[in-house]
């Protein structure tokens, strides 16, 4: 029992030790890099699979990647997406616009197209007359699509050529997630090696993930900057707040939101971990405690402000993306704060008695439930009714696990609820934000834009109730329930890529 | 044997046993795995040769038997020319919406100039809402002809989905050319298993990339592989 209370009591309320980033990744053990590699392995497989442009939006972050490496610069928000002549005829000739949301119709299927597609990239080559993905996604920050500008480059040759590249720099990206999810779960879990592992492939092996994570979509990234947030703050809860980890933290959120406007979302609950930690530690309500708390906001927020005024000054383009797309409030949209609570109570749970259910009576299943168990493709690509329904059984069973090895360790939980309470609130604003978002969207076209990939941020918890589910099953059985956490995750990446098949190729 | 000695060996042998049973719980796990992927490549394939290259985006015509109480534009036959049927088709899959509740009553021929090549029978509701209706006879070679598809009973109505086309190139049906035509899949005769289909996967798996052939295939099962390969030997060998 001593043992066991020792895992979760490790938390410090006095000087801060060994935060200093160089120490940490000095001493990451070869079981993160191992767990990393897979994630790795995982994605690329799955950016072969997946046919070109069938991730969602991948289309236009491609696009917009091309006009930053052709232009030098962001695009320009816009009415309509326009593509490059190479993309447009790669488009054309993968049947892009006929396979994507609807199962039955199928790609390059025989060497004659095969053959065309090839002799049609050849002959196309312009690569500077679209407009970079200007509705979809040509509101966002840069930083992915300047990232993705390096093996753009290097590729070369053809819109596939360089697609292939920058998917697999994006497979890379998944490792570095799951190498910090690992990590985090080093700071929550302290003296449990082993379910550090079982929490960080279950990540790694999470089909949804690494289908995502295995094309050019912004999300990747996010993904990887979240995860190394997480750390940071876990390490901070556990070890204490140094300048130095306050200068990581904030450079993991800035990296955040300079890749997509949902990490807006994590904002708050980041703020209030960091004032939470410096008033811990200092141990009275004073502005000393403020100090690192406000080093680490301003690395936050520094990059994302000259952004902003790059934005206004140099690219002419608004100095939030968000408010020119359809995440946009106008002046016929009409939110309201009760809408928008009603709305997100039914994001994520059920119509209550008396309620409107603009999404219908149970959206929280589809999209949430369905789609993190599988929806690939352009969401259209699911299994049968009873594979999801079946799902809730393993689902169900490590929820189950990981609250008996919370209630088993009530007493440190007790100690360590400033932690939980700092997890609760990044995830709670963090969702608030998506549905936030979703309500505009909702009130301007009526449609339900909830998409499971946009919790993946929270990809880490995910992992940590993996852990947490290992270590509920108790001691004796641990290793054997961990093993079976593991070979279930394996077994639902395996049969995704295998529907994916099915659904593509069959 | 010296008290203390036995002492120390006792968390070892712990680990030790704590470890065996993780490699065991991992290779069972694998084991079922490997069955479960087994059994499911061993039901039947979709088998699907080809498509006609038709997308189906949208209703392209409405068919009843009969016409003039189904409503404006409804026809009773829809045939589309210039198909290129592969040989070894042995049934004819149709996008279309209907009400599902009844069999579905339609037929289905296959003509080559004049010649009737086949006619297909005993229509039914497949699995992913179309209608699926298997020929008499595989078809021995491939045939460029006409498909025809009737509606026979007079109170269902089908709404036949595909794309629309160029002005000349549309289904024809009651004499006139409509605006687009039907999205039609071909499948093989006995569907058979996913393993008698996985050379024909694996060729279209290697196409569309920026570079095809079967080494696009094997190298997302050697990733895979590899990737579960390190992630058992990562937990097997984890301390507890």
């Amino acid at each position: 029992m001593a043992a066991g209370a020792h895992e979760l009591t490790r938390a410090r309320v006095a000087a801060p030790q060994g935060g200093r980033p160089r120490g940490l990744l000095a001493r990451v053990p070869l079981a993160a890099w191992a767990c990393a590699l897979v994630a790795i392995l995982n994605a690329a497989a799955w950016s072969l699979l997946t046919p070109p442009f069938a991730v969602p939006d991948e289309q236009s972050h491609y696009a917009y990647a091309e006009y930053l490496a052709e232009h030098g610069r962001p695009p320009v928000p816009a009415a309509e997406d326009l593509y490059s002549a190479s993309q447009t005829v790669a488009l054309r000739d993968l049947r892009f616009e006929a396979t994507r949301f609807v199962p039955a119709n199928v790609g390059v299927w025989t060497a004659f197209e095969q053959a065309r597609l090839q002799a049609d990239l050849r002959t196309h080559r312009e690569r500077a007359g679209g407009n970079g993905g200007a509705k979809a996604v040509g509101g966002e920050p840069p930083l992915y699509y300047a990232l993705q500008t390096i093996p753009y480059r290097l590729a070369g040759g053809t819109v596939l050529d360089r697609l292939a590249l920058m998917r697999l720099a994006s497979a890379l990206l998944a490792g570095v997630t799951v190498l910090f999810s690992f990590l985090f779960l080093r700071e929550l879990l302290p003296g449990v090696p082993w379910a550090w592992t079982v929490g960080a492939l279950g990540v790694a092996l999470q089909p949804l993930f690494a289908f995502v994570s295995g094309g050019v979509n912004s999300d990747a990234l996010l993904y990887a900057a979240a995860a190394a947030l997480l750390c940071g703050l876990a390490r901070a809860l556990r070890r204490g707040l140094t300048p130095a980890l306050a200068v990581a933290i904030g450079s993991a959120t800035a990296i955040a939101l300079l890749t997509k406007y949902n990490a807006l979302g994590l904002l708050p609950g980041v703020a209030l971990a960091l004032v939470a930690v410096g008033l811990r530690q200092e141990g009275a309500l004073r502005a000393r405690a403020l100090r690192l708390p406000a080093l680490a906001l301003a690395v936050a927020l520094a990059p994302m402000l000259l952004a902003m005024a790059l934005d206004v000054t140099l690219w002419h383009r608004p100095a939030i993306g968000a408010s020119s797309s359809e995440f946009a409030l106008r002046a016929d949209i009409r939110p309201t704060l009760l809408g928008g609570l009603s709305y997100a109570w039914q994001f994520y749970a059920i119509p209550l008695p008396g309620m409107e259910a603009p999404l219908g009576p149970l959206p929280f299943w589809e999209a949430w439930i369905e789609g993190f168990v599988g929806l690939f493709g352009w969401v259209e690509t699911e299994w049968r009714p009873w594979v999801y329904q079946l799902a809730l059984v393993p689902l169900a069973a490590v929820l189950a696990l990981a609250g008996r090895a919370l209630l088993a360790r009530r007493d440190a939980l007790r100690r360590r609820r400033l932690e939980l309470l700092v997890y609760a609130l990044l995830a709670g604003s963090f969702m608030l934000f998506v549905a936030g978002a979703s309500y505009v969207v909702h009130l301007r076209t009526h449609a339900n834009v909830a998409q499971a990939r946009y919790l993946l941020p929270l990809l880490p918890l995910w992992g940590a109730l993996l852990a947490l589910a290992a270590r509920g099953a108790g001691r004796r059985w641990a290793p054997v329930v961990g093993s079976a956490i593991v070979v279930l995750a394996l077994a639902h990446d395996v049969f995704a890529q295998l529907l994916v098949v099915s659904r593509y190729y069959a | 044997m010296d008290a203390s000695a036995g002492a120390e060996d006792e968390p070892q042998d712990a680990a030790g046993e704590r470890r065996r049973r993780r490699t065991i719980a991992l290779a069972i796990g694998f084991a079922l795995l490997a069955l479960g992927v087994v059994a499911t490549l061993s039901r039947d394939a979709k088998g699907r040769i080809r498509t006609n290259g038709v997308p189906a985006q949208a209703v392209v015509a409405i068919a009843s038997a009969d016409p003039g109480g189904a409503g404006a534009g409804a026809v009773r036959t829809v045939c589309q020319d210039r198909e290129l049927i592969p040989s070894g088709t042995g049934a004819i899959r149709i996008a279309l919406t209907g009400f599902r509740r009844v069999p579905p009553r339609l037929s289905l021929t296959v003509s080559e100039g004049e010649a009737v090549r086949d006619a297909g029978r005993a229509a039914r509701w497949d699995a992913d809402a179309d209608v699926l209706v298997p020929l008499a006879h595989p078809l021995a070679r491939s045939v460029v002809g006409s498909v025809c598809i009737a509606a026979l009973a007079p109170e269902q109505r089908y709404w036949l989905r595909g794309a629309a086309v160029g002005a000349f190139e549309g289904a024809r049906a009651g004499g006139r050319r409509l605006p687009g035509r039907v999205h039609l899949e071909y499948l093989a005769a006995d569907g058979g298993s996913w393993w008698s289909s996985i050379a024909t996967i694996a060729r279209r798996m290697g196409l569309g990339h920026a570079w095809s052939g079967a080494s696009v295939p094997l190298l997302i099962v050697l990733l895979t592989l590899t990737s579960i390969a390190l992630g058992a030997w990562q937990l097997a060998r984890s301390d507890s």
